[in-house]
């Protein structure tokens, strides 16, 4: 497995070997390797001074940290949940407004086109009168109010 | 004609006919940053709660960041506190990276925050940066002269390391010594390192390995001893 992670280390791992390969080697005492391999570079790239117990300190405070969980990939595929479990809300608006949206186009047409009819039905000077004497009629209001 | 010359040792050169297909076809399957596909992959450990993870970045990253924070700050036990700030932060922030940039970018510009911070809170001014600036840190020159980041004992330490590391290379098998020449002085892809030794991918991939694991038993002892010098 040592030589998957050598691979690894330089890029040159199949895709479908790099999650195994990533899981042994963070397994205990296989990270060594990795920072075997990465000496190694540094040294031959001449890029290494004596600073390994650096290293050492800071992971041993990393080990100290509560553990980060709930990442950027889960929280995207929360994310991704959420929006899925708002599709039934959204789809029940949508059918509550088209709902909405045809009642009004159907009482906006029918409802003159009904008194249109009843108008034609009944005289002009009915109408009229009934307007006159209505409840509703402002005339009708303050006459009332004022013969009081 | 067209041939790549590659000294690999002192007695070796290749001369290797230069195959444009070949070499087109290695340019568009290879990622543009190959580092990053892996550091992604140790993000995303780290951010599940990996915390081995996490530490391969740390292996990975921890010089480099001394180096460039050694551009700001001059005295070498401030340089490795900010160093081991930044990679508690970094770890903290962890589930906030996006992969928008690449680990190193992110990592970077947390340690130059927080080397600022600390030297604001001194009251001193930063070492100039030589116009590395945040910018400019993917281009940031590997080529630092790195005397001024080693004390006393970590010189005597890094010396034995280096010593180790050339002589046993020295001691290495031509085509081990060859490969892991190729790789990580050359920085030549396991496909390049195959069409210049004449063999395959699968044989370039075992010399390498085996070069490795070589030198790193080597190491072992040196690296327990120094260790417990500490």
């Amino acid at each position: 497995m040592n030589d998957k992670l050598s691979s690894l280390f330089d890029n040159e791992l199949e895709n479908y070997e790099v999650d195994e390969t990533l899981i042994h080697a963070s397994k205990k005492n296989k990270k060594n390797h990795w920072t075997y391999y990465q000496l190694i570079r540094d040294v031959m790239q001449k890029n290494y001074y004596g600073s390994d117990n650096l290293t050492k300190k800071i992971i041993s405070a990393i080990e100290k940290e509560p553990t980060q969980l709930g990442g950027f990939s889960s929280q995207r595929e929360i994310t991704k949940d959420k929006k899925l479990s708002y599709w039934p809300i959204a789809a029940s608006f949508a059918a509550l407004f088209v709902v909405g949206i045809t009642a009004l186009n159907f009482s906006e047409f029918k409802t003159p086109e009904t008194a249109i009819l009843a108008e034609s039905d009944v005289p002009s000077d009915l109408i009229n009168d009934h307007y006159a004497s209505a409840s509703s009629n402002v005339n009708f209001f303050i006459q009332t109010t004022h013969n009081k | 004609m067209n041939t790549l010359k590659v000294l690999a040792t002192d007695s070796h050169v290749y001369n290797v006919k230069k195959n444009h297909n070949v070499e087109k076809n290695v340019m568009e399957t290879r990622p543009v940053n190959p580092d990053r596909a892996i550091d992604q992959k140790l993000v995303e450990k780290s951010q599940r709660g990996d915390k081995k993870a996490f530490a391969m970045l740390v292996d990975k990253y921890q010089r480099r960041l001394t180096r460039l924070l050694s551009r700001m700050v001059r005295d070498q036990s401030e340089i490795e506190d900010i160093v081991q700030d930044s990679f508690i932060k970094a770890y903290r922030a962890i589930n906030n990276f996006r992969g928008d940039s690449a680990f190193y970018t992110w990592l970077y510009r947390i340690g130059i925050n927080t080397a600022k911070n600390h030297l604001v809170k001194l009251g001193k001014r930063p070492k100039a940066m030589n116009d590395v600036e945040v910018e400019d840190i993917e281009n940031f020159d590997e080529a630092q002269d790195l005397r001024n980041l080693e004390t006393p004992e970590s010189s005597m330490m890094s010396k034995e390391i280096v010593a180790a590391v050339n002589q046993t290379i020295e001691t290495l098998p031509d085509e081990l010594k060859e490969a892991i020449k190729f790789r990580e002085m050359e920085g030549l892809s396991y496909e390049e390192i195959s069409d210049l030794m004449n063999c395959p991918i699968g044989t370039v991939r075992s010399r390498i390995f085996r070069a490795r694991e070589a030198i790193a038993e080597k190491l072992k002892p040196l690296i327990e001893t120094t260790n417990k010098r500490w």
